[in-house]
Formats: structure tokens, sequence, C-alpha cells
């Protein structure tokens, strides 16, 4: 409460000298709403929000300053998100879904390696889309749905901790995301019914928070390994200016991969010492995914862990346990592939961005992969420079989007963040190669246009495919939507003239226009096809996220009114008895009376009863309470803990009388004592 | 702001050369004038990279809900490419001084409109 009061003020000053500013300069943007910056984490998510001019990260219902990305359907049909799905993955390994950024806008061929990893069905969809099954609600999801239910979370979390409703939001992707990806993570954003303002890079979102206070003009080298992605930005930052040099990376990579070739160890192990295959048994799988991922974070700070687990499967011999140790050099030889994995990005975007390493002035780590020391080693290895260590790297990105949040609703005045366009984009030439129109790494916004003409004679209309990529086939590449161009003069081939514009705006929307010089006819699109799910899907998947919040919302009213029913009738029935022949037989018939109409509206299960009756024994109970201090002799302080005025009211007068000294003191106390606490 | 951009779109369309039909005769802007630096050895790229983050805090379109200012901040990108690239700017620099040449072209090309624009249909 006190915090909301006190944040807020300087708060509303600055959005509305804000708003005043720019209404005479010139149409004004929504002002003073509050922009959150969400870390959408393959593992993890984190959020921020800026309070009093900084970003500061915003903890969940359960008081953690990040939540597991993790969903998960119980037997009874009921939603699980954060740490509580999480914590039951064992139990139901088959509908708790996690690591789903692995297979957001992605289509079935790209993701067969991590079908593999996880221990729910993947399946494929008409469209060779994507779909995750869930039994328990004989449901198939899109990956985009999953992702909206933890993004709702967060966002309600968020909410409640801010005191103010959070529909607006700058989400970070891996710098490496295509296009696909991007507009996929904007769906889920749109089904949990959030207005995502901005999608932007984990990389640069880092930079952002490292550099947000330092004023000095720097260029530095972000290396970012997360759960599931590798990024590398090079970055040069300075007069409040990130401009972005170069951002290369690797999609397949991150800390999953590491815990897969533990479980992997484990495996094999187990499978040549009893014949058994755990990887084939969902439940074993599981709990040795987790035992990984404990083992691999312990290795971080240990030089050696040990991995127990009792009873993971049966033979006809009787139960069989896993209870070895794995050292950290074991660990660094397992993986000594996919940390060598790192350093092409690192190379390519260096050379990306001109620059050799000696003109890096500071390596920012960010990801929890970067606390394993083989990773840091490496990284020692390739720069000569020891990382820095300074931010926290499970919060540094959600951090930096909520500066950029900021930057968004004008609450941040002094800082641009100028981002680049990570992979090439361009269109389909003759026997199938891609030529590029917009090179890699390009400032945004952009635009850039090129010629192009017809393969035949007597050709009148030209297709129009849009890639991108890094390769020279357009197979190799991604297709991001195709048109056509009709209409076009009959004429020999290479003698009309097709202008080709491709423009992407601050946004990162792209938009192709094609246009046939002779005629001056013209099409384009909108490159929004290139997410996975139609509009009509976003919408009826939002109509459901939204019919399934208030269904949760009516629920969990239900038994929040039961629970608060069920302790008051305890407590009321406990006052009686306590306070016995104190309270005048008529006022005590009263309460009784009403007692029983609740203890009736309980066991009928009613929610709008129970409420009506709470309501009528309070009135009773305060009644009562009054009774008790109009009774000559009554003891005041008795009442007291019972009693509507609560501790606070009794207390005051009671420790006055031992010392007016003591009163002030008392006084200065309390305002300082509640800042600590509410921090 | 809405002064900043204003500038920079127009000293761009007066230091332009009009496009002309062929690709060779289009000039750019100039672009020490977009981004207010001077055209001198002293000028380094230090220089341009800080005049280009200034303009960039006032124009990119994330800072400056001006129509135009995406307009004005690719002008200020693309001054910024050429000035800061040694290179680029060198190529840059020598097509400056044919400016005053070109320009006596243009006058004479405009001058002649009719020859000009014969010339032109015939092609």
């Amino acid at each position: 409460m006190m915090k909301s009061r006190i944040q807020s003020m300087p708060r509303a000053r600055t959005a509305h000298a804000g708003a005043r500013f720019s209404s005479r300069r010139s149409s004004v943007r929504a002002r003073a709403e509050k922009v959150v910056g969400i870390d959408l984490g393959t593992t993890n998510s984190a959020v921020a929000a800026m309070e009093g001019g900084k970003p500061t990260i915003v903890t969940n219902a359960e008081g953690q300053r990040t939540t597991p990305s993790v969903v998960a359907y119980s037997k009874t049909g009921d939603q699980l998100v954060g740490q509580i799905a999480k914590r039951q993955a064992v139990v139901n390994p088959e509908n708790t879904f996690f690591s789903v950024k692995r297979f957001i806008g992605r289509r079935m061929e790209e993701v067969t390696s991590e079908c593999t990893q996880v221990p729910y069905t993947v399946v494929r969809d008409a469209n060779g889309n994507v779909k995750i099954q869930c039994s328990n609600i004989d449901k198939e999801f899109a990956a985009e749905e999953i992702s909206a239910q933890v993004l709702r979370k967060l966002c309600e979390d968020a909410g409640k901790f801010l005191g103010e409703k959070v529909d607006k939001a700058v989400i970070t992707v891996p710098a490496y995301f295509n296009d696909s990806q991007r507009q996929a993570t904007k769906d889920a954003g749109k089904i949990a019914g959030i207005e995502v303002l901005r999608i932007i890079n984990e990389p640069t979102a880092a930079s952002l928070a490292y550099g947000f206070e330092k004023g000095s003009n720097e260029t530095i080298l972000v290396f970012d390994l997360g759960g599931g992605t590798f990024d590398v930005s090079v970055l040069e930052v300075g007069d409040g200016v990130f401009e972005v040099l170069s951002t290369s990376g690797d999609t397949h990579l991150g800390g999953d991969d590491f815990d897969k070739r533990i479980v992997d160890f484990l495996a094999d192990d187990f499978k040549s010492a009893e014949g058994i295959d755990l990887r084939t048994d969902k439940q074993a799988l599981q709990r040795l995914m987790e035992a990984a991922e404990k083992t691999k974070q312990e290795l971080s700070s240990t030089t050696q862990s040990s991995v127990s687990l009792p009873f993971i499967t049966a033979t006809a011999d009787g139960p069989k346990h896993i209870d070895t140790t794995i050292t950290r050099q074991k660990f660094e030889e397992l993986c000594a592939d996919l940390i060598d994995r790192c350093r092409i990005p690192v190379e390519s975007a260096l050379s990306d961005a001109k620059l050799s390493l000696n003109e890096i002035n500071e390596v920012i780590l960010v990801g929890g992969s970067t606390r394993i020391p083989a990773v840091q080693a490496l990284v020692r290895s390739l720069t000569g420079r020891d990382p820095n260590v300074t931010v926290n790297p499970d919060e540094v990105v959600a951090l930096g989007a909520a500066v950029q949040g900021g930057v968004l609703a004008g609450e941040v005045s002094d800082i641009v963040l100028l981002d680049v366009t990570p992979l090439s984009l361009g269109l389909e030439t003759l026997g199938g190669v891609m030529t590029k129109i917009i090179p890699r790494n390009t400032t945004l916004p952009t635009s850039k246009s090129e010629v192009f003409s017809t393969a035949a004679d007597g050709q009148t209309s030209v297709e129009i495919n849009v890639l991108q990529g890094e390769r020279e086939m357009v197979t190799d590449n991604k297709s991001l939507g195709n048109f056509r161009l009709d209409g076009i003069p009959p004429a020999p081939r290479g003698v009309p003239q097709v202008e080709v514009k491709f423009d992407i705006d601050a946004n990162g929307i792209l938009s192709v226009t094609a246009s046939d010089k002779g005629t001056g006819k013209q099409t384009d699109i909108k490159i929004t096809g290139a997410s996975t799910l139609s509009d009509n899907e976003v919408e009826s998947m939002m109509k459901d996220a939204e019919a399934n919040a208030d269904a949760d919302k009516e629920k969990r009213d239900a038994i929040d009114t039961k629970n608060s029913a069920d302790s008051m009738l305890y407590q009321t029935k406990k006052q009686l008895t306590e306070l016995g022949d104190k309270i005048p037989e008529d006022v005590k018939s009263k309460v009784e009376a009403k007692l029983g109409e609740l203890e009736e509206a309980i066991n009928s299960d009613n929610t709008e009863k129970m409420k009506a009756a709470q309501e009528a024994l309070q009135q009773e109970v305060m009644a009562m309470g009054q009774s008790m201090y109009q009774q000559p002799g009554a003891d005041a302080g008795a009442a007291g803990p019972g009693g509507p005025g609560g501790p606070e009211g009794p207390g005051g007068p009671g420790a006055g009388p031992s010392g007016a000294a003591d009163d002030v003191i008392d006084a200065d106390f309390s305002p300082s004592e509640d800042k600590p606490k509410d921090k | 702001r809405v002064r900043e951009v204003n500038r920079v779109i127009e000293v761009a369309q007066r230091s332009a050369l009009k496009p002309q039909s062929d690709a060779k005769g289009a000039l750019p802007p100039n672009w020490y004038d977009v981004l207010g630096v001077s055209r001198q050895q002293l000028t380094g790229v230090s220089d341009v990279r800080r005049a280009f983050r200034k303009a960039s805090l006032l124009l990119h379109p994330d800072k400056c809900s001006h129509e135009r200012a995406r307009e004005a901040f690719e002008l200020a990108k693309k001054a910024n490419e050429t000035l800061a690239d040694e290179a680029a700017r060198a190529a840059y620099d020598a097509r400056l001084d044919d400016v005053k040449i070109r320009k006596m072209a243009v006058e004479d090309a405009a001058r002649m409109t009719e020859a000009a624009r014969w010339r032109i249909l015939k092609g």
C-alpha cells in the first residue's frame, strides 16, 4: 500500500508533464499507462516495470522474482501455471508443458529433434504446424496458447504487485528469432489479452539495462546463453543511444541441451548396467531431467555432484535406483562440443560489426547458462578479458524490456534504441536462389527497393516469394509469405520492370510492395502471414482464454469465499464460547441465527449465499463488539483481538500511560519500519 | 523536434539534385548538412557519430511522433553510414566536389528543356 502511494506520485507528475509537453508540439501518444517488460524465457520468465524512474523486477504472486515458464493441466482439468505446475511435473509428465518456446512459430519439420526431448506429445496439425497434446482435458494446444497462459499469469501478478491493471507490454525474444517466431510471440500476447507494444531482442534488452545508468561511451558484446537459445550482440552505447552493430546466434543451443547430455549419460549408464532404457518411461525421464538440471546447476559452484534417484524403475528383481556422482570434468567432457559451438556466433558477430576483439570494452554475460564455469572460460579465452558479472543474468533482460517500455510510453526521455534486423530479407529469383534486398544487421526502420524482370517471353505475372535467412538456396531459408503481381503487358523476357520494395518499420513489421513500372500496377502484402496461426485462430484462442480466465476467476472466487466463510464461522464460534455470558442474551441469539445461516450456505456450497450470510454475520458481530464496550466494567482489552477495531485500537491507548516519550519514539519509528518491509 | 524533422527533410531536398532519368545524374543530399556537421578535416568519425546520436534521440520514430520522423531518421542514418565510413566518405567527397560542375550541367539541361525532353522520349 505504502509503496504504491509513495512511488506513484513522481510517476504521475512526469506523465503529466510529458503529455503537456508533447501536446503542444504534435499529436500525443497515449501516456501514463503502465508498460511492463517481460522476459518470456524458455525455462523461466521475469517481469519488470519502471518504478520511480528505474527498472525494477516485479515479484510474482508466490513472491519469486522469476516464474517457471511451465503450464500444466491436472487430472481434474485444472490449469496450473508457474512454480506450482513445475512442482507436479514428475507425477504428470504428459500434461506438463515446458520449454514450449522451442516450438513457438515453428513448423513440425523444423523441430524434429526437440520433439524427442520432451515427455509430452507433440503432433503435427493439418497445416504442418506444431500442436501440443493434452490428454487430461483432451485438447490440442498451439505453442502460442501455452505461452499465453504464462503471459497471462505474469501480467496478472504484475498487476497485483503494481496496483494497476497491466495490459501493455514489451516482450523479449532471442535476437536470432525469425519473423514467424516473433509474430507467434506477439500472437501469444494477444491471446493473453495483452497489447504487445514491441518485440525486442534479449541481448539488446540486456544492454539497455546495463547501460541505463552508465553514462560512458562503450562498445559492448552481450553473450546470452539461455535455456534454449544462444545469442550474441555487439552494441555501441553512448549519449543515451544504444546502437546494435551486429547480432548472431544459434536458436538450437541452450541450457536444455546441457541437461540432455547429462540425462543421456545417466540413461546410457543405467541401460548398460540394467538393460532398461529409462527414456521410454515418461515419469523416469522427467525425474532424470530434473536431476540433470539440478546437477548442472550444482556443478557451477562445486566440482562434483551426486545424483540420487531411488526407485527410478522396477524389474522382476525388485526396485532399481540410480546413485552416482558426476564431476565437473565429466560434465564438461559431455558438453564439450556444445560449449565449442558458442564460438562461431561470437566470431561472426564481431566480423559483421567490423570490429576486432580489442575494440570491445566490455563483455556482458546474460542467461542462466553463463554461470557454467566452462562457458565463462570460453568467453575469457575468446575475448581475452574477464566478463562483466555485475548484472544478474536472470533478471537483466526483463529490466531492459521495462526500460524500452518506458521509452515507448514516453516515460524515459533520454534513451533510444536502434535495433537491427537479425536476418537478411529477400525474395526468390530464377533457379530457386534467394536474392537479398535488406542485408542482416541493417538498422531499423529501413526500406529498400530493387527492380526485377520476367524470366520468360510474354510472361504476364510474377510471383513474389518473400524469404528470410542467410543461405543461398530458397529451400534452406524461411518463406515468410508470397503474393502475385498480375497484369504485366506481354513483352519479351527481361523487358518488363517490376520494382519490389521492402519496408520494415520501427516495430519490425515488414511490408513488401511490387509494382509494374510500365503500368503502375501495384500489389503489396504486410507480412503477418508468417505467423503459424491465422487471425481467426488467434481470435478464437483469445476468446477461449478469456472464457477460461473468467471460469478460473469464478472458481477461485468460490474457493476464496468458502475459505473465508469457514474461517469466519470458526472465529465467531470461538469468540462466542470465549466471551460466554458476557454477551447479552439477545445479541447472542442474533449472532447465532446468522451463524446458522452461514453454516447452511457453506453446506449448500452456494457462493452468493455465503457472501450474503457473511456480510449479515459481520453486522451482528460488530453489534456484539459494540455491546461489549457499552457494558459497565467490561474489559476493553479482552474484546480487542476479536473486535472490529483490531489490535491497534486498544493497543495504542494501552501503551500510552507508560510514558509520553515512548509514544514519540513509537511514532518516529513506524514509518521507517514500513519502508524496508515494503521493499 | 518538429523543427528538426522539417529541417532535415528540407536540407535533404534542397541539397539533393533532383533525380534525373539516368541513375548517374542523381546525387544524394548533402549529408554534412543533414547531420549539421562541417566538411573539414577536423570533422572526424567521432564527431559524425556524436551528431548522429543526437539526431537519433530527436528523430527516431520511438522518440518523435511527427509523421515524417521516420523519413528524417532514415536520412540521418544514411548520412551516418556514408560519413562514418572513411572510404565511403572519401568517395562521397569526390562526388560532392563534382557537384558544381553537375549543377551547371543541370542548369544547362533545364535551359534546353525542349532538347532534353526530346532525348528522353527518343531513349
